[in-house]
């Protein structure tokens, strides 16, 4: 209760140290998953039957 | 408690002594009556006075309550004024009949904690300081008695025109009137309605002497947001440090393959982690050509194909302003997130110039291992350094909104 009570007493640092404490979990989870938030998406096929290059380079 | 007659109406005058009473306004024609002396005398008439009678007073005569473990009682209200800008200050007296003032400025409520000419000290380079707080000028000017209820511990006087010094440091205001200095400490008006049980208006603005949420937390913000930026830098280092340096397919594709031959087919390789970021570098000998590549990361085990096109252009030449150059031979670029597991790799290129230009016979592709890509921690970095300015912004917000009521603010 003291805690939330100071909490609440200081709202800007309550946030800061929220989204912090996230900040930190999203990207060491990123980090350790290999998760990339930038960068190109790369096009996808279901299966290699659908790709391009795969039927060109099987025919 | 003494009787008297209204010098004015005749109305019957209750004076309590308990509380200093030096001046009190006449409840049925609203006269100031100073009572120094032995007979009542009348200080101000009735119109004058009634005419500037305020729509609403920040406490009603008479209200009781406890403040801060003392027992008050409203016993006078006086409204002052500098021009057309007025504030009350309230008389309230503690049950041994001594009087604290309540000053309400815009609906902010502070509350005298020191009285006499040492309330303040002055230090070398001619600056004033209560306690260890410095204070700075917050304005200067000339107040008079507008409006007045109830009993005073001084005489009123219509006439007065006393220059008044107001210094602040959040929450106190010193104030210097007559050569003696009044400080006043910040009240909120939650603490204040709870206090006397009422319901008081919303303050108006920024008290002079209110005090900044900001300022109290700044040096803990300040502490976090340092703190999280040093543990996201530990965190990619340690976590996400350990991209191999060497590529994990380096080769060169064919730009001028026949259009009806098969793609090439280069050295595949493995991802371990659950999901990798990859680095694809693309260079060739282009001027003023292009080398584009068409790319197919084939997943071993799911079949599941992930393909790109990349490509470089590079081009120069002389105008009229001299020379120029558009494009680079070499590109980089990340591709996120494909899943773990052994790739094989397909390729097919082409290339075409311009104005002569040189098109070359290869370009050289490179695959890099991106686990953790260092815009991860740039979008972090980011998001923390954004909300720490945030409040910066708002706490210097706050302190502009506090000094739009000065002439002596920090901008002036």
């Amino acid at each position: 209760m003291k805690f939330l009570r100071s909490l609440r007493r200081r709202p800007f640092v309550s946030l800061q140290a929220l989204v912090s404490a996230l900040l930190v979990a999203l990207l060491a989870a990123a980090d350790y998953y290999g998760f990339a938030v930038f960068g190109e998406d790369p096009e996808q096929q279901q299966s290699t039957s659908q790709s391009h290059l795969y039927r060109q380079f099987h025919k | 408690m003494g009787v008297m007659k209204c010098p004015s109406c005749r109305s019957t005058l209750t004076v309590r002594e308990s509380i200093g009473t030096e001046s009190l306004v006449c409840p049925g024609c609203e006269a100031w009556v100073g009572i120094a002396s032995a007979a009542p005398r009348l200080i101000a008439g009735t119109r004058p006075r009634a005419a500037r009678t305020p729509s609403t007073t920040p406490l009603a005569l008479g209200a009781k309550g406890v403040l801060r473990g003392k027992t008050l009682e409203v016993t006078g209200i006086l409204q002052r004024a500098e021009g057309s800008y007025t504030w009350f200050e309230c008389a309230v007296a503690d049950e041994k009949g001594d009087i604290t003032w309540l000053w309400v400025d815009r609906g902010h409520f502070s509350w005298s904690v020191c009285e006499g000419k040492q309330c303040v000290r002055t230090v070398p380079g001619g600056e004033f300081q209560y306690g260890n707080e410095t204070l700075k000028l917050f304005g200067i000017g000339k107040a008079r008695q507008v409006w007045a209820s109830g009993s005073f511990p001084f005489e009123l006087d219509p006439s007065e025109r006393s220059r008044i010094e107001d210094y602040i440091a959040p929450p106190f205001t010193a104030s210097r009137e007559g050569g003696v200095w009044w400080v006043f400490e910040y009240i909120p008006v939650e603490e204040i309605e709870d206090a006397f049980g009422v319901s008081c208006p919303e303050p108006v603005g920024i008290g002079m002497n209110q005090p900044s949420t900001y300022r109290r937390q700044r040096m803990a913000i300040g502490q976090v947001t340092v703190l999280a930026l040093v543990a996201l830098m530990l965190i990619h280092l340690f976590v996400g440090g350990d991209a191999r340096q060497a590529p994990l397919l380096d080769s060169n594709v064919e730009l001028r393959r026949p259009s009806g031959d098969p793609p090439q087919s280069l050295p595949g390789f493995a991802l371990h982690k659950a999901w990798t970021a990859i680095e694809v570098d693309i260079r060739a000998p282009v001027s003023n050509a292009w080398a584009d590549l068409n790319l197919a990361f084939v997943h071993a085990e799911t079949g599941k194909s992930y393909w790109t096109s990349q490509g470089v252009e590079y081009y120069s030449g002389q105008d009229t302003d001299g020379g120029w150059t558009e494009g680079s031979p070499d590109r980089s670029v990340l591709i996120r997130s494909l899943p773990a597991g052994t790739y094989s790799v397909l390729a097919s290129g082409g290339t075409g110039g311009w104005a002569g230009g040189t098109t070359p016979q290869y370009a050289q592709l490179q695959v890099y291992e991106k686990p953790a890509p260092a815009t991860n921690l740039l979008l972090a970095f980011g998001i923390v350094l954004g909300l720490a300015g945030i409040f910066v912004w708002t706490g210097y917000r706050f302190e502009a909104r506090r000094w739009e009521y000065s002439d002596y603010g920090p901008r002036e």
